[in-house]
C-alpha cells in the first residue's frame, strides 16, 4: 500500500508574542496506517513555507519552533477536502497521524507533549526556560535562572549561594538532572550551591510535582533539568561565544562553546568542546559593599557522540571548579553576635570591595563522566544503558584561624567533603504498542562519603550506601484523554563509619529503607486552545545523612544542630491540578497543588539552649512531623495591539505544620510580577528589538512559626527591572545583545528566602549587558 | 563493536556495585595541633597584699557536646574597697598536658580583645581597667591583664568574660566580630 499524505502546518503565531515565548520546540511524527500501524513512506509534508517528505519509516521533523497554537492541516494528494487538526505547542511534540485507506478520515490523532525519546512525566507541569529567555539570564547562577519560572524560587547564603526551590520545597527532595545525570554533591547544605555551569544548557526546565517514578526518590518534590542542545549530524563546525558583564560586583563572563560533525570516514561522528570562566569582586548593597563575597569559576565540557545505524554512543565529561567568598559579616560567635549585627543599621565589618578571596570562602569541585549507549530496535522503541560516575570535592575555610600556627600556614580547611558516587541505567523506552507508550527501568547506584576536618565532630560521617530500583512508567491516549500511571520499587542500603570523638572508638551503622512509589496522571484536551492536567503521586525518601547524623554548631545560622538516628523514612502523597489555553495572543497557564507528607523531616528548636565556651546556642534537633503545602501558580500574558505584550506571573504557597500546630519556616511569601514588554521587528538592520519593564511585589511572610527564628520575617518589598534586547546580523551571524537591569530603582530590601537577611541587605542596582556571538568554520550543507 | 562490549563490561561491574578501594572505611583523624578552648581561669591578685590571690576557672572538657559546663568553681569572692590586679588564661584541657593558648591569643592580640562586663547589679561597684596594649596604631586594650577597682558596697553579681575575635575591625568596642569566648563568673563583694 502506498500512499501520500500533505500535511499542512499552519504558522498562527504572532512575532511579538513568539520572542519571549520558547522558540526550541521540535515538532515530529509519523505518518500512519491507521489499521496495520505500518508507517507510511515518503508522503509529503509540508510546514510553514517548508516542504518535505516522511522518510522510509513515515517520519517527519520540524525544529525551532515556537509555544503556540498550531493547526495541520492534511490533504490527500489527489486534493480532497481537508481535514483539520489543532493543538497547542507547549514542549517538543510527537504526533501520529493515522490514515485510512481514504486519506479524509483522520479521525485520530495523537499529541504528545514530548518527543519520544525524552520519556519525562507528562501529565505533570513543566516549564523550560531558552532561546530569547535563556538569553537574558544568561551569566545568572542555576539557582537564579530558575527564578524566571513562576512557583520557583531559591534559597540564598549571600549573593552568590543560591539553591532552587520548587513549591516551597528545596534540598533532599529536588533532584537536578546535570545532561541526563543525577547531580550528587553535599545537596544537604543550604549553603551548598548546585555544582552546575549554566552555560552548558540550552534549555532549564522545571518539572514542578512529584517526579519520584521515573528520576527516584529523592524527586519528590521536582526535577530540574539542565539539557545542553543535541549534536550536530551534519558536517560541520560552528560555535557560539557569550560575554556578560555586570556592574554589581564588576564580574565579567567569557563562554565559548565549538561543535561539530564529521563528514565521510568519519560519518557519525560529533563533538562538542565548551568552556565558561567566571569573575567577580565583592558584590554591593544599595548601601556598602558586601565585604570578601566575590567568586570566580572555571569550568568545562566535552562531549563525543558517535550515531552509526541503530547505534548511538555518548561520552560527556565536565568539570566544575568554584571558589566563593563568604560575607566577613556574616561570622558570628554565639546568639549575642548574631543579635548585635542584626540590631546595626551598618554592618559591623569595613565596606570593602575586592576581587581576593580571604578566608570565610568555600571551594567545590564536581567532575562528571557519561557513557551512555543507545540501540534503536525501531524508530519506536530503544534500549538505553548510562554509565556515570560523579567525584564532588568540597571544601570549607572558616574565618577564624587556629590558634596553631603550623595549622595556619597549611591553609587547611575546616571541613572537607569527597562524595563519589557511580550510577549506571538501563531504560527500555517504546511506544505505539497499540496506543500505549511508556518505559520501563533499572537504576542503581553507589556512593562513598569521606569527611576530614579540624575536629571529630564530623557534621556528617563517612558512609557507603548502595541502592536500587525498578519502575514502569505507561501512558495511553485515546481521543481528547491521555492517562498515565506508574508504579517503582527502591531500595537503599547504608554503612556508616565514624570515630566517637570521646572514647575514640570506631563506630559503624548499618541502615537501610525500601518502599513503593506510584503515580497517576490524566491529561484532557477541552480543545486546540486549552487542556486541563491532573496528577496525584504518593513518594516517599529516605532521610538523609545530616538528618540522621548531625552534631555540631551550623556556624553560618549561629544554631546547635543535633540529628536523630532513629529518624523514618518521609512519605508524600501529591494532589495536582493545572490548566493551559494558549491563543496567539493569549497565554494562561494557571496551576494548584496540596501536597501531604507524613513524617517529614524538619529542623525543630529545642526548649533548652546550649552552653559552650563561646557562648549560648540554640539548639534544634531534627523531628519528623505531619505537614501540608498548598499553593497556586499563575502565568498569564496577552497581547495589547500589535506591539505591546503585557505579562504576570504570580505564586502563592501555604505550608503547615500539623503535629506542632504551627507554620513551617523558610517558607515562600506570595509573590506577584507584572511586565510590559513593547516590541519591534526591525529599525534598518537591527532586529527583535525589545524593550522591557518588569516589577514585582514580594510580600512579607506572615505565616512563620513561632520561636523558630531569631529574627522576624522582613517586610514585603517593590522592585522594578528594565531589559533590552536586540540582533544585530553582520554577514552571516546575528549577534544578540542584551541590556539588563535589575533593582532599578536601587531598593534597599532584605529577603525572607536568603539566610544572609540577619546580616545584611539584598543587592543594589546591578548593569549587565550580556553579547551573544555565533560563529561559523564549516557550514552544514 | 569491542567498544561496546568493553563499555557494558565496565558498566555492569559499577551496576552490580564493584568497587576496587573502599576509602569511606577508614576514618580520617583530626588534623593534630588544633586547640580547643575549653577553660577560662582568672587569676586575682589583691594590689595591697600580694597573698591574698584569688583563682576562679570555667570550664567545658568537652567543647563540641551540648553537656553543660563545669562552673563550680567559677566564683570569684572580693573584698570591698581593695583592688585586684586581674590576669586572663585560657587553656585546652582536651590535651595531656593542658595547653596554655593565651601566649597565642596576645601574639595576635592586634584581632583579639578580651572584655570584662560586670552585671547590672554590680555594674556601679566594679571598676575594671585594661592594662595591656597592643601595637594596633593608635594602641587598644587587649584585655588580658586589668585593674579592678572594687568600691565600699557589699553586693554580689556576675562578671561576663568575652573574647572577641576581630580581625581588621578591631576598634576598642565590643560590637564587631565574633565571639570566641563568652562565660559567666559568679561575683560577690565581701566584707
Amino acid at each position: 500500500m502506498k500512499y501520500f499524505a500533505l500535511i499542512f502546518v499552519v504558522f498562527q503565531l504572532f512575532i511579538g508574542f513568539t520572542q519571549e515565548k520558547n522558540c526550541n520546540l521540535q515538532f515530529e511524527g509519523y505518518v500512519r496506517d491507521k489499521i496495520s500501524k505500518k508507517e507510511i513512506s515518503f508522503s509529503t509534508i509540508k510546514f510553514l513555507d517548508k516542504t518535505g517528505t516522511t522518510d522510509s519509516s513515515g517520519y517527519f521533523k520540524f525544529s525551532g519552533l515556537c509555544v503556540g497554537n498550531y493547526e495541520v492541516e492534511a490533504y490527500h494528494y489527489e486534493n480532497e477536502k481537508p481535514v483539520v487538526i489543532s493543538f497547542n505547542l507547549i514542549n517538543d511534540t510527537l504526533i501520529f497521524i493515522e490514515v485510512e485507506e481514504c486519506f479524509h478520515e483522520i479521525d485520530e490523532v495523537l499529541v504528545e507533549g514530548h518527543k519520544i525519546n525524552k520519556q519525562e512525566i507528562e501529565t505533570l507541569q513543566k516549564n523550560t526556560l531558552s532561546g530569547a529567555e535563556l538569553d537574558k539570564l544568561r551569566g545568572n547562577s542555576l539557582g537564579e535562572s530558575l527564578k524566571a519560572i513562576t512557583g520557583v524560587n531559591s534559597i540564598q547564603t549571600g549573593p552568590t549561594i543560591s539553591k532552587p526551590m520548587i513549591h516551597g520545597v528545596y534540598g533532599n527532595r529536588i533532584l537536578i538532572l546535570n545532561n541526563g545525570v543525577r547531580l550528587e554533591g553535599q545537596n544537604w547544605g543550604s549553603d551548598h550551591a548546585p555544582e552546575i555551569d549554566p552555560f552548558v544548557a540550552t534549555k532549564l526546565s522545571v518539572v514542578k510535582g512529584a517526579a519520584s517514578i521515573r528520576y527516584g526518590m529523592d524527586a519528590i518534590a521536582g526535577v530540574v533539568l539542565v539539557e545542553p542542545k543535541e549534536l550536530p549530524s551534519k558536517k560541520s563546525m560552528n560555535g557560539e561565544f557569550n560575554l556578560v558583564g555586570s556592574s554589581n560586583g564588576k564580574s565579567g563572563i567569557t563562554s565559548g562553546t565549538i561543535e561539530g560533525a564529521f563528514g565521510k570516514k568519519f560519518e557519525g561522528l560529533a563533538y562538542r568542546i565548551q568552556g565558561t570562566m567566571k569573575t567577580s569582586g565583592s558584590y554591593s548593597t544599595p548601601n556598602y559593599y558586601l565585604t570578601n563575597t566575590g567568586m570566580n569559576e572555571k569550568n568545562y565540557s566535552a562531549a563525543i557522540n558517535y550515531r552509526k545505524e541503530k547505534w548511538n554512543l555518548e561520552s560527556y565529561y565536565s568539570n566544575f571548579d568554584s571558589k566563593l567568598g563568604i560575607y566577613s559579616g556574616s561570622y558570628v560567635g554565639n546568639l549575642t553576635d548574631l543579635y548585635a549585627v542584626f540590631n546595626s543599621k551598618q554592618p559591623l565589618v569595613p565596606s570593602i570591595f575586592s576581587y581576593s578571596i580571604k578566608r570565610g570562602y568555600q571551594t567545590a569541585n564536581h567532575q562528571l563522566f557519561k557513557l551512555k549507549g543507545e540501540y534503536n530496535f525501531s524508530k519506536l522503541s530503544k534500549l538505553i544503558y548510562t554509565y556515570s560516575r560523579q567525584i564532588n570535592k568540597r571544601s570549607e575555610f572558616g574565618q577564624d584561624l587556629s590558634y596553631n600556627d603550623e595549622i595556619v600556614a597549611k591553609n587547611i580547611p575546616d571541613a572537607y567533603f569527597k562524595l563519589a558516587t557511580d550510577l549506571s541505567e538501563l531504560i527500555w523506552e517504546h511506544s505505539s504498542i497499540g496506543h500505549l507508550n511508556g518505559c520501563l527501568g533499572v537504576q542503581f547506584e553507589t556512593q562513598g562519603n569521606i569527611y576530614e576536618g579540624l575536629d571529630y565532630r564530623a557534621l556528617i560521617p563517612n558512609y557507603r550506601n548502595y541502592s536500587g530500583g525498578a519502575f514502569i512508567l505507561e501512558k495511553i491516549h485515546f481521543g481528547k484523554w491521555s492517562v498515565e500511571g506508574g508504579i517503582r520499587y527502591d531500595y537503599k542500603w547504608m554503612k556508616t563509619y565514624s570515630i566517637d570523638f570521646t572514647t575514640l572508638q570506631k563506630r559503624s551503622q548499618l541502615m537501610d529503607w525500601q518502599n513503593a512509589s506510584g503515580s497517576l496522571g490524566t491529561i484532557y484536551r477541552i480543545n486546540s486552545k486549552s487542556t486541563i492536567n491532573l496528577s496525584t503521586s504518593v513518594g516517599w525518601r529516605p532521610p538523609s545523612p545530616i538528618e540522621l547524623f548531625a552534631f555540631g554548631i551550623h556556624q553560618s545560622a549561629a544554631s546547635f544542630e543535633i540529628g536523630d538516628s532513629t529518624l523514618k523514612t518521609e512519605k508524600s502523597l501529591t494532589i495536582q491540578s493545572f490548566y493551559t489555553y494558549s491563543t496567539k495572543k493569549t497565554f494562561l497557564e494557571i496551576g494548584g497543588y496540596y501536597n501531604y507528607y507524613s513524617d517529614y523531616i524538619y529542623l525543630n528548636p529545642m526548649s533548652k539552649p546550649i552552653v559552650t565556651i563561646a557562648g549560648t546556642y540554640p539548639g534544634f534537633e531534627y523531628k519528623q512531623a505531619n505537614v501540608y503545602y498548598y499553593g497556586l501558580d499563575l502565568n498569564f500574558s496577552t497581547d495589547l495591539g500589535e506591539r505591546i505584550e503585557v505579562s504576570t506571573k504570580n505564586s502563592l504557597v501555604y505550608a503547615y505544620n500539623l503535629t506542632i500546630k504551627d507554620y513551617l519556616i523558610n517558607v515562600p511569601s506570595n509573590r506577584y510580577q507584572l511586565a510590559l514588554k513593547y516590541s519591534i521587528d526591525k529599525i534598518f538592520k537591527v532586529k527583535s528589538i525589545f524593550f522591557q519593564l518588569g516589577t514585582s511585589f514580594i510580600d512579607k511572610q506572615y505565616r512563620t512559626p513561632k520561636n523558630v527564628d531569631y529574627v522576624a520575617a522582613p517586610n514585603a518589598y517593590f522592585l522594578m527591572n528594565f531589559d533590552l534586547g536586540f540582533v544585530v546580523p553582520i554577514k552571516n551571524q546575528s549577534i544578540t545583545f542584551n541590556l539588563v537591569v535589575d533593582n532599578l530603582l536601587n531598593t534597599t530590601y532584605r529577603d525572607y528566602l536568603n539566610r544572609f537577611r540577619y546580616y545584611s541587605d539584598e543587592l543594589g542596582r546591578n548593569i549587565s549587558l550580556k553579547i551573544k556571538v555565533p560563529f561559523n568554520i564549516i557550514q552544514a550543507n | 563493536m569491542k567498544n561496546i562490549k568493553s563499555l557494558i563490561i565496565m558498566s555492569s561491574l559499577a551496576l552490580i556495585g564493584i568497587q576496587c578501594k573502599k576509602d569511606e572505611a577508614v576514618v580520617t583523624p583530626p588534623i593534630p595541633g588544633e586547640e580547643y578552648m575549653t577553660t577560662v581561669k582568672l587569676r586575682l591578685e589583691n594590689t595591697a597584699n600580694p597573698n591574698d590571690t584569688i583563682w576562679a576557672t570555667w570550664k567545658d572538657l568537652t567543647p563540641d557536646d551540648t553537656n553543660p559546663p563545669d562552673t563550680t568553681l567559677a566564683i570569684i569572692n572580693v573584698k570591698k574597697n581593695n583592688s585586684y590586679k586581674l590576669a586572663v588564661y585560657i587553656f585546652d584541657e582536651t590535651k595531656s598536658p593542658a595547653v596554655d593558648i593565651t601566649p597565642d591569643i596576645r601574639e595576635r592580640s592586634n584581632y583579639h580583645r578580651f572584655f570584662l562586663i560586670p552585671s547590672s547589679s554590680i555594674a556601679s561597684k566594679v571598676v575594671v581597667t585594661p592594662t595591656d596594649y597592643d601595637s594596633n596604631s593608635p594602641a587598644l586594650h587587649v584585655g588580658l591583664n586589668n585593674l579592678v577597682t572594687i568600691s565600699d558596697t557589699i553586693a554580689s553579681g556576675k562578671l561576663e568574660g568575652i573574647l572577641k575575635h576581630q580581625p581588621n575591625t578591631k576598634d576598642g568596642t565590643l560590637a564587631p566580630g565574633s565571639t570566641d569566648i563568652d562565660v559567666f563568673f559568679q561575683f560577690n563583694i565581701t566584707q
